[in-house]
């Protein structure tokens, strides 16, 4: 894997959050609250509409992270993420982590503790998910 | 779930979870992942833990309609493979009123087939009002 130096940027492509993709989403993951799939209840809340599952742009950071550091992530990755405005039918998300400190392992001289910070954006720029992560890669 | 009937530090007893490959199928397919290590090596993609990790796959309590994920945070150990039957084990870690909402932090461990912890999850959720 090549170096990883703070203030390095990784991203995904947008992805088209569709009311269908909410609705596959609710199936896979065996959630249906009604506040994401049924417009009637969803109408009845302070979103005045239905939203995209909070996991679901998690699992586009997940992806990203994936892509990025492969089976390092499974085995020592850890995130946290804060659900900071919803996703509505039809928003484009996009997806970023930006490397904010890499740590020398103490006792491993081949290994390095990577911190993130990571964002999920609707095409106004405003942050629907912001959080961090951590990972432990070889160097 | 009733907020004042939430019971602090009580750990459920331990249910099991088995991930299929079909149900891992749907899930990328519902997160357009086509991320290939999955399918080389038969891995459960981390974020499939938001599956195995629901208060209700531990509990049988369903969520009133309505409740709102706040936060999440997840620590994964070791890597899963389709077909493993997963232990799940948890408890509520606090619950408090701020700013007239009503949280509750619930805490869960999930240990492989071999009986090792994989995935820790903590998940912040808010009450309906």
């Amino acid at each position: 894997m090549k170096e990883i130096d703070k203030g390095d940027l990784f991203s995904l492509p947008a992805k088209q959050v569709t009311q269908d993709m909410i609705n596959h989403y609710a199936d896979a993951a065996e959630d249906h609250n009604p506040l994401h799939v049924d417009p009637e209840f969803a109408k009845t809340t302070r979103y005045g509409g239905t939203i995209a599952h909070g996991m679901l742009s998690v699992a586009f950071i997940q992806e990203l992270m994936v892509r990025t550091f492969g089976k390092d992530w499974l085995e020592s990755g850890t995130i946290e993420a804060s659900f900071m405005a919803p996703v509505r039918p039809g928003e484009a998300i996009t997806t970023e982590a930006k490397v904010m400190k890499v740590t020398p392992v103490e006792g491993e001289e081949t290994k390095a503790r990577i911190r993130m910070q990571v964002l999920c954006l609707n095409a106004q720029n405003e942050k629907v998910i912001k959080g961090q992560t951590e990972v432990t890669v070889a160097i | 779930m009733k907020f004042a009937e939430v019971q602090v530090g009580v750990p459920y007893p331990e249910k099991k979870f088995t991930v299929t490959e079909k149900a891992v199928k749907a899930y990328l397919a519902a997160v357009e992942d086509d991320t290939p290590l999955y399918a080389e090596e038969r891995l459960v993609p981390p974020a499939y833990a938001a599956v195995y990790t629901r208060w209700e796959a531990l509990t049988g309590e369903h969520l009133e309609d309505g409740t709102v994920h706040a936060k999440q945070i997840f620590r994964y150990v070791k890597p899963l493979h389709w077909g493993e039957t997963l232990t799940l084990r948890g408890q509520v870690k606090e619950k408090m009123e701020k700013r007239g909402l009503k949280f509750v932090v619930q805490k869960i461990e999930v240990l492989d087939e071999a009986g090792e912890l994989a995935v820790e999850s903590e998940i912040t959720i808010i009450l309906p009002m």
